[in-house]
């Protein structure tokens, strides 16, 4: 993970310094996703730099340690082997870029992961996932067992209410959204979370991480979301230490798109490995 | 023919695609673009349909100019290609710059389209017949952007950016002028240096490319460049690697110089950006209007009160909004001056049916009694305009006539009844002289045409085409002070009629009068002032003699009416004026009633358009 944000004085002028264009945004969204393709070889690289930032996401009501295991075996070894092998990329060590899941499957997927002989990071959702209607001593609580069953990484909700009203709040890492709503992480909206956090790392130096969740499910959208990453933060945000895609059908699509590539026929379902 | 309305969308289509070829050419040297042969029929109705009908049954030859045939020699063997043109629709000719006066002297071509800079109309010989014209157009100027305190700079940075990089047909030159409200100049700069260094230059034809090379026979901007340099201008030129072989300039930011510096008077070809410092939104609409070569401006700003206003100062024909760049898929904004909806681009290539028949042998007649002598007709001895008379009159309706287009129609139209009432009352001044009507009820047209246009200029609107993206707003603004050569060997009956219209639309006029014309226009000016009209909105100066026509465009009035037949001012000098006008029978022929379309027309004649791209929510 990146160094912590030390943070600053909470600067309240600075926010409202900030206007948004929402016609200028959407048209800027838009743009970028038809002049910024790329094809063949390169689209197989980007794809692999987007398999390394996923977090691998199960956030089910139904949720048991065995589909948690299942999930972290394929953190492991995302794309098959031989895959990787064509693509001469099986010695780079690329699995996700972290596991994602409630609470208390946290010590579940720990133990998974050792068991793979991986060493990426458990990243739990807590503080009343996915309203972050719940008062703040449980929140507080949650968050501590998390860390305490082995997670190396928290994804708070923040309380909207609070930003409602105008009462803000400062962090590591930016997450578009839960997930869970109607409508999660769109082009735009990463487009303004993005130059706020250029922003911000402008003014402090700090560089604060960014994570689009919710409805990315093909790979034309990873890789629009990694070029949007550069295009505006630049090629350094380009890490899962900075950047994170929170996806759970992602990857299969990106795998069969791996495989169209290296062998130019279209994967059955049998010829993946389930997540 | 084939049938008036598929040929006139392949003519549509073609239409952007002559223009948008512009882009190898630098602007420099224009194309001549010259309609002859057959019209079918006259103006139809001017709702789509007819004008579709109508206005597209014209064959072009087209001279491109020497540095670039060759795409129009393409575009030409291309519509050869399949059938796509019937055979001898489009002809392409090149050659040496003599055939142009061959091409000029045709008795078969109708009319005569220059395409280019202006400046370029010096070396062609004879004078504008009506019917021609010229079109600026494409390389015709630069973009200059307002980005005022409230605005969202990221987007209009990454608008910046992506315009610098790729410029469209429209500004085939690139880069633009970017004018800064001191406030936020440096963060924009941040954002600005940060995007230019993200740019990609190669190959046009490759999408992941940015910046294209130079246009073709533009000189580098190296000399420009390093004259800001001199100057202890900053010019920053991100590192990037540029393709090997042909002209290509890195995106450059020059900051640091001043409205004298050559970089802002001079057109620079290629992607460099010139930012500008300026204290409040007041101060960068003063600042545009003194640039040169400016064809279109895009403001932006989150307070929308303060955008709309600033958007309405600007004395530019195509204004954005919070946007850049944004082309009607349709070319109805094509034109650098925003020349509106495509009906009235379609317009300058049909003649309507109130105008004889152009070219094809017959010299243009005004309509005009032959039997009356000349010297009847002239109603005195001629007087030559004094031309210091004419520009003291030019400057003082120039100062007149902002503030009185900037009076509500409703005060105008009060004006305008005013006179017509005042005209009334002065029936005992005694009958009109001789040979200046047909009918001897000049007074009693001029009141109808001031009633009719106060009640017009009140219910005047303008055309909201939608479009992706948003909606663009094409208003019509007056054209400032209009020159109306009323004097010349065959002057135009009831020429008066013409001055409501352009009053009620808030121009300002000088009128060069005959000597029989005299009397009747200072009463028509008494009246007026005398109902409102600010002192000096309308001038009257006696004329007669030929030339007034040229002795008024050398100072360069906004419009220019020919109402005078025959000795015209050649091409250098009335292209000096953008809208040359030679009114035929848009009045009505002696005895008849004016045709159905004329106020239309007039209305048109009078104004120039304005289009504001307003954004909508977006797709």
């Amino acid at each position: 993970m990146a160094g912590r944000n030390p943070g600053t004085e909470l600067e309240l002028g600075w926010i409202s310094k900030v206007h948004v264009n929402r016609p200028a945004v959407v048209r800027h969204a838009e743009q970028i996703k038809k002049w910024r393709t790329v094809k063949g070889n390169w689209q197989a690289a980007w794809l692999l730099k987007a398999v390394t930032c996923i977090d691998l996401t199960t956030l089910s009501g139904d949720d048991t340690p065995s589909n948690v295991h299942r999930l972290c075996f394929k953190a492991k070894h995302p794309i098959r082997e031989d895959l990787l092998k064509a693509l001469d990329m099986h010695d780079n060590g690329i699995t996700v870029g972290a596991v994602c899941v409630y609470p208390a499957r946290v010590t579940d997927a720990v133990n998974a992961l050792k068991a793979a002989g991986c060493n990426i990071p458990v990243a739990s959702v807590a503080a009343g996932f996915p309203s972050g209607q719940t008062p703040l001593e449980t929140k507080l609580a949650e968050i501590k067992l998390a860390v305490e069953y082995g997670a190396r990484e928290i994804d708070i909700v923040i309380s909207r209410s609070l930003v409602l009203t105008g009462q803000w709040e400062r962090s590591d890492f930016i997450k578009t959204s839960t997930g869970k709503e109607v409508e999660n992480a769109t082009f735009p909206v990463g487009i303004v979370m993005m130059r706020a956090i250029r922003e911000f790392y402008w003014q402090t130096g700090n560089k604060v991480g960014f994570k689009p969740a919710g409805g990315i499910r093909t790979a034309k959208e990873a890789i629009t979301w990694l070029m949007l990453v550069k295009e505006e933060l630049g090629v350094e945000w380009l890490t899962p230490e900075l950047f994170r895609l929170g996806a759970s059908s992602l990857l299969e699509d990106i795998e069969k798109q791996i495989f169209y590539h290296v062998t130019g026929s279209y994967a059955l379902q049998h010829d993946l490995a389930m997540a | 023919m084939a049938g008036p309305c598929s040929l006139a969308a392949l003519l549509w289509k073609l239409g952007p695609l002559l223009a948008m070829g512009e882009w190898g050419s630098p602007g420099l040297r224009g194309w001549d673009l010259a309609f002859g042969g057959a019209r079918l029929s006259g103006w139809g109705n001017p709702g789509p349909r007819g004008t579709q009908a109508s206005c597209a049954g014209n064959a072009a030859l087209v001279l491109p100019p020497a540095e670039a045939p060759l795409v129009p020699l393409l575009l030409a063997e291309l519509s050869g290609e399949g059938g796509v043109l019937p055979p001898g629709l489009l002809n392409v000719v090149t050659g040496t710059p003599c055939l142009r006066r061959a091409l000029r002297a045709h008795t078969r071509i109708a009319a005569v389209t220059f395409l280019g800079a202006r400046r370029r109309c010096r070396t062609w010989p004879g004078a504008p017949r009506a019917g021609d014209h010229s079109w600026e157009g494409p390389g015709g100027g630069r973009v200059v952007v307002i980005v005022l305190d409230s605005a969202d700079l990221d987007s209009a940075a990454a608008a910046i950016a992506g315009s610098t990089g790729t410029p469209p047909a429209l500004f085939p030159w690139g880069g633009c002028v970017v004018l800064v409200q001191e406030g936020v100049v440096a963060p924009l700069e941040r954002r600005l240096r940060a995007r230019l260094g993200g740019l990609r230059v190669g190959d046009p034809l490759d999408l992941g490319t940015d910046v294209g090379p130079l246009p073709p026979t533009a000189a580098p901007p190296k000399g420009v460049v390093q004259a800001a340099c001199k100057e202890g201008a900053e010019v920053f030129q991100p590192p990037v690697t540029l393709p090997p072989g042909g002209r290509f300039y890195p995106p450059t930011l020059i900051t640091g110089v001043a409205p004298t510096s050559r970089c802002l008077r001079e057109l620079v070809p290629g992607p460099v950006l010139v930012l500008l410092p300026v204290r409040s939104p007041g101060e960068a609409v003063t600042v545009a209007s003194g640039l040169p070569h400016v064809a279109a401006g895009a403001i932006w700003a989150q307070d929308v009160t303060l955008a709309l206003d600033t958007a309405d100062r600007l004395p530019l024909g195509l204004v954005w909004l919070n946007a850049l760049n944004l082309l009607d898929p349709r070319g109805g904004c094509a034109r650098g001056d925003g020349d509106g909806t495509s009906l009235e681009a379609l317009r300058e290539y049909g003649h309507p049916p109130w105008e004889p028949p152009l070219g094809l042998g017959n010299p243009p007649e005004t309509l005009l009694d032959p039997e009356l002598s000349l010297e009847l007709v002239l109603g005195g001895p001629a007087v030559a305009p004094n031309s210091a008379d004419v520009a003291a009159a030019l400057e003082a309706a120039r100062r007149v006539a902002l503030g009185w287009s900037r009076l509500p129609a409703s005060a105008r139209a009060r004006v305008l009844r005013g006179a017509a009432a005042a005209l009334g009352g002065s029936g005992a001044a005694g009958p009109p002289p001789k040979g200046d009507d047909d009918d001897g009820d000049g007074d009693g047209r001029l009141r109808g045409a001031l009633l009719r246009w106060a009640a017009r200029v009140e219910l005047l609107g303008g055309v909201v085409q939608e479009v992706p993206g948003g909606r663009a707003l094409v208003t019509r603004r007056p054209l400032g002070v209009v020159g109306v050569a009323w004097s010349g060997p065959h002057p135009l009956r009831r020429a008066l009629e013409l001055l409501p219209p352009a009053l009620a639309l808030g121009n300002g006029l000088v009128v060069v009068a005959p000597p029989s014309g005299v009397g009747p226009a200072l009463r028509l000016q008494q009246a007026l002032v005398a109902a409102g009209l600010p002192g000096g909105a309308l001038a009257v100066l006696p004329g007669g003699a030929g030339g007034d026509g040229a002795t008024l465009a050398r100072h360069h009035p906004d419009g220019l009416w020919l109402c005078g037949g025959g000795t015209d001012p050649d091409w250098a000098s009335a292209l000096s004026v953008t809208h040359v006008w030679v009114p035929g029978g848009v009045l009505g022929g002696p005895g008849q009633e004016p045709p159905p379309d004329a106020e239309w027309e007039l209305e048109l004649r009078c104004t120039r358009p304005r289009c504001l791209w307003v954004p909508g929510s977006g797709p």
